[in-house]
């Protein structure tokens, strides 16, 4: 039964989303490495609605979390200690709640950044908001938690990885090539 | 169950078995050959690493001694005790199948105990819940409702499961002991009696000398 057990656990951790074809080979098929991303709208905590395709420009670190998954907490935190290096590569991150937090009740996402955040939240460089169902659709059709998106300036899909928390190098290393 | 008095009858140099142990003799029968503490040492050491690394995962979903950065008082104590108590359940029932040579159901519930325990870690944020759920042919809309549900219940309620594995890890040690204990296996019973040359001629009637 042990054996079983070990066998379930090495199973789950050989498919977990940093390793999953979904999401290391380029993502869902509307928004594919390499592919220009797709269109969506997401409000903002200060109540501004922007979409996707306005985040030309700039770098991005497009990030979808559910504000009750521990995962998305930790990587709040390691964003927040690393945006320095992030903004240094001019990167910025937009971290979105999945719609409706996954028809889920939990925090907002401006609690869960000002929570594990700290003293980074408000930084212009880090733009907290909600995801459309659409966009949620788009960049998240199996509603994994915490799956992220690295966008070029030209709104091409150029990486996607998911648990901040545990991708940061990766991360920080794509970024510098986006430089 | 076989009788041990009758057992016993056939050989009058074979201690006959009179009494049971209590629990706490069974652990000190247990955990008599050196080889066998040495052994409990070893797996608390392991099952506390192992513990500490596992249910950490949720914050990196990785497999790493690097998930230690995420390791406060709540998850290493939990860590130490599960540790601790599979160590325990894992040295018992190995010290009691090497002593009475038959194997129970204890391997099974503590195989239970710890997938129960890591449950909460391996599928509140891992992509099994939706990958599984897609796999099933659910449409996008229920796997969006129906993973989001199942991975906030894994995610809210780890506190039960790992008090539940707990208990079941105890149920476990408690079972491994009563087996060393009665001194019955599946192939009867066989603990030496410690004094036999007292009980000559007291020999007990099946059943009564549990």
């Amino acid at each position: 039964m042990l054996v079983v057990v070990a066998a379930i656990v090495a199973w789950i951790a050989a498919t977990g989303p940093g390793h999953t074809s979904s999401t290391a080979a380029g993502g869902p098929r509307s928004a594919a490495m390499g592919k220009p991303a797709p269109a969506g709208s997401f409000t903002t905590v200060t109540g501004r609605t922007l979409d996707v395709t306005a985040l030309r420009g700039h770098p991005t670190l497009l990030w979808f979390v559910a504000t009750w998954c521990p995962a998305c907490q930790s990587g709040t935190r390691a964003v927040a200690r690393h945006l320095d290096e992030l903004e240094a590569h001019g990167v910025r991150v937009v971290e979105l709640e999945l719609f409706d937090n996954l028809g889920q009740p939990g925090p907002s996402v401006a609690e869960l950044a000002r929570s594990y955040g700290g003293a980074r939240y408000g930084d212009p460089h880090w733009i907290l908001g909600t995801a459309s169902a659409r966009l949620t659709r788009a960049y998240d059709p199996r509603a994994y938690l915490d799956i992220y998106y690295l966008l070029d300036a030209r709104g091409r899909v150029r990486f996607v990885g998911s648990s901040p928390a545990a991708t940061m190098p990766a991360i920080l290393d794509r970024a510098r090539s986006l430089s | 169950m076989r009788d041990a008095g009758l057992a016993a009858a056939g050989s009058e140099s074979r201690p006959t078995r009179t009494r049971s142990p209590g629990l706490l003799t069974a652990v000190k029968l247990v955990l008599a050959p050196t080889w066998v503490r040495v052994l409990g040492v070893v797996l608390a050491l392991g099952s506390v690493f192992g513990y500490s690394v596992l249910l950490t995962f949720p914050f990196t979903q990785r497999l790493s001694v690097a998930n230690w950065r995420y390791l406060d008082a709540y998850r290493m104590g939990w860590a130490v005790v599960l540790g601790l108590a599979l160590a325990a359940v894992l040295t018992l029932q190995i010290g009691a199948t090497r002593r009475i040579a038959s194997r129970g159901a204890g391997g099974t519930v503590t195989g239970v105990a710890v997938l129960g325990s890591l449950l909460p870690s391996l599928l509140c944020c891992t992509p099994v819940i939706p990958t599984l759920l897609a796999l099933a042919g659910m449409s996008t809309i229920g796997v969006y409702g129906t993973a989001g549900a199942l991975q906030r219940f894994f995610a809210v309620h780890e506190i039960y499961f790992m008090l539940g594995s707990l208990g079941l890890l105890l149920v476990s040690g408690w079972w491994a002991l009563r087996r060393t204990a009665t001194g019955c296996g599946s192939d009867g019973c066989s603990i030496p009696d410690p004094a036999p040359q007292a009980r000559l001629g007291r020999r007990v009637p099946a059943g009564h000398g549990e």
